[in-house]
């Protein structure tokens, strides 16, 4: 970040004593936490002496990574979307302060609670919980999502969200083309999805907040119970299917095919915590048009990224494997439109 | 015919070994970044092996749909040819030039250059999807 450790710890506990009130703050420890591809996030604990918030704290320390993703949030908007989010009632870590002010440690950063548990993927997917408290755990996170969605523009907050003038799905479909024409390689499998998600967009539906990375990996689980949903950085005004879409999609479930919500539990579950917090049924064609469109969303996602390490501006091995998971995708979203096809014709 | 091992072979037996040997001995931080080593060497493998069923089956696609005189040259030059057709293709799904195909003949070879990618990319995720061995 610029700074030593020890001047980050230093302009770390000067910011955090004035906006905590506080008289004093000492930092007991500041430790990266990796996981996050766009993000930089360090464990923060802090021992607090005076105001409101005296006492040992666990925090996150959330700031920008070496390589910016142009279509994520900044930290001062996603600190905004988090409070929105809070204040909704959804089960955030819940956000702190701002620090936009980038002479205190370098750059912008967002101090939030820490929430205890795990959020890995695999060891969630592979992890030792019963089937119960698997259906369980989706169910709430139904709940959580459609209480998310309850959230609808405007909110002079969340003023710098665009508002799509469309349909959601053909905003999505005129952005995918666009990170597409950026890259090198033309895409023919891609591109033939995008043109079925154009020729077959749902009508436009009131936008919603939706949280747009919403899918196991992203929320923290303590045992069996669901600490807080992570990652806001690409939140926006969308249909409220996109996030129902790519928690379902293939792609989400990390070889537990068969469990179809996030690889943890049945679409079933899923739906019904949505619709019990909605008050509405899901549409489960609508669901699948979105899983089709996660799957070409992802395969782009993992092309820019392949990019990033052909292009010598993050040399990885991580990376440059991700762009050869394309093809993957690309099945998916073949199968995943035959699949809808062969069901329209079946109740035509 | 190169000398055996081959290049295909050589990485497998190296794969193997770093699997077998050497994973096991690694701190559990760098198990990740050990698979991930293994996972390369095995695509590597696989491609110096069947890499060029997967230029085949491109090749037959745009013979297909633009004629057998559409794919002439080889090597470098057949690499930008393919790159050409590619960029063709792509800008004529994307203007609708496909919408009126009757049938699923363009799905159905995009369907097969995307299985023959993945028989070298992940073979397994083919299978899991129901694509077995073919």
């Amino acid at each position: 970040m610029g700074l030593n450790e020890n001047e980050m710890r230093a302009a770390i506990a000067k910011f955090v004593a004035r906006a905590a009130g506080a008289r004093s703050v000492n930092v007991l420890e500041l430790r990266p936490l990796h996981g996050g591809a766009i993000q930089e996030n360090y464990a923060l604990e802090l021992e607090i002496s005076g105001g409101e918030f005296a006492g040992n704290r666990s925090l996150v320390l959330r700031t920008d990574s070496p390589s910016q993703v142009g279509a994520s949030l900044s930290r001062a908007q996603e600190f905004a979307v988090l409070q929105a989010a809070f204040a909704a009632g959804v089960s955030v870590p819940e956000p702190l302060w701002l620090c936009e002010d980038s002479s205190v440690t370098g750059k912008a950063f967002l101090l939030m609670e820490k929430v205890p548990g795990l959020a890995a993927a695999r060891d969630l997917v592979r992890g030792p919980l019963s089937d119960e408290a698997r259906e369980a755990l989706v169910e709430r996170l139904g709940e959580e999502l459609a209480r998310l969605h309850r959230i609808k523009p405007p909110v002079a907050a969340l003023a710098f969200l665009p508002i799509p003038h469309h349909a959601a799905a053909l905003t999505r479909v005129a952005l995918y083309r666009q990170y597409l024409d950026a890259l090198p390689s033309c895409q023919p499998a891609l591109e033939w999805g995008l043109r079925w998600l154009e020729r077959h967009a749902p009508p436009p539906c009131e936008p919603m907040l939706c949280h747009c990375d919403y899918r196991t990996g992203n929320y923290m689980v303590d045992g069996a119970r669901l600490t807080g949903i992570l990652d806001w950085e690409f939140a926006t005004w969308s249909d409220p299917y996109e996030d129902l879409g790519w928690f379902c999609a293939r792609c989400w479930r990390f070889g537990a095919w068969d469990k179809e919500a996030g690889g943890m539990g049945s679409r079933a579950a899923f739906y019904r915590g949505y619709e019990r917090v909605a008050g509405a049924a899901v549409d489960p064609t609508r669901v699948a048009y979105w899983e089709v469109m996660a799957a070409v969303r992802w395969a782009i996602i993992a092309l820019q990224q392949a990019e990033r390490h052909h292009s010598g501006e993050q040399s990885s091995l991580e990376l440059a494997l991700t762009g050869r998971m394309v093809p993957e995708m690309e099945l998916d979203m073949l199968m995943q439109i035959d699949h809808i096809e062969r069901r329209e014709s079946a109740h035509a | 015919m190169p000398d055996r091992p081959t290049g295909a072979e050589l990485l497998q037996a190296a794969r193997e070994t770093l699997l077998s040997e050497l994973a096991a001995q690694l701190p559990a931080e760098q198990k990740y970044p050990a698979l991930m080593v293994a996972s390369a060497m095995g695509i590597a493998a696989r491609e110096a092996e069947i890499g060029s069923a997967v230029l085949d089956v491109e090749s037959d696609m745009f013979a297909q749909l633009y004629g057998e005189q559409s794919m002439t040259q080889a090597g470098t030059e057949g690499a930008e040819q393919l790159a050409a057709l590619r960029a063709r293709l792509a800008d004529e799904i994307r203007c609708g030039k496909f919408d009126g195909e009757p049938g699923d003949r363009l799905r159905l070879m995009l369907l097969e250059w995307v299985c023959a990618r993945l028989r070298v990319s992940n073979p397994k995720y083919l299978k899991a999807a129901g694509f077995g061995d073919e």
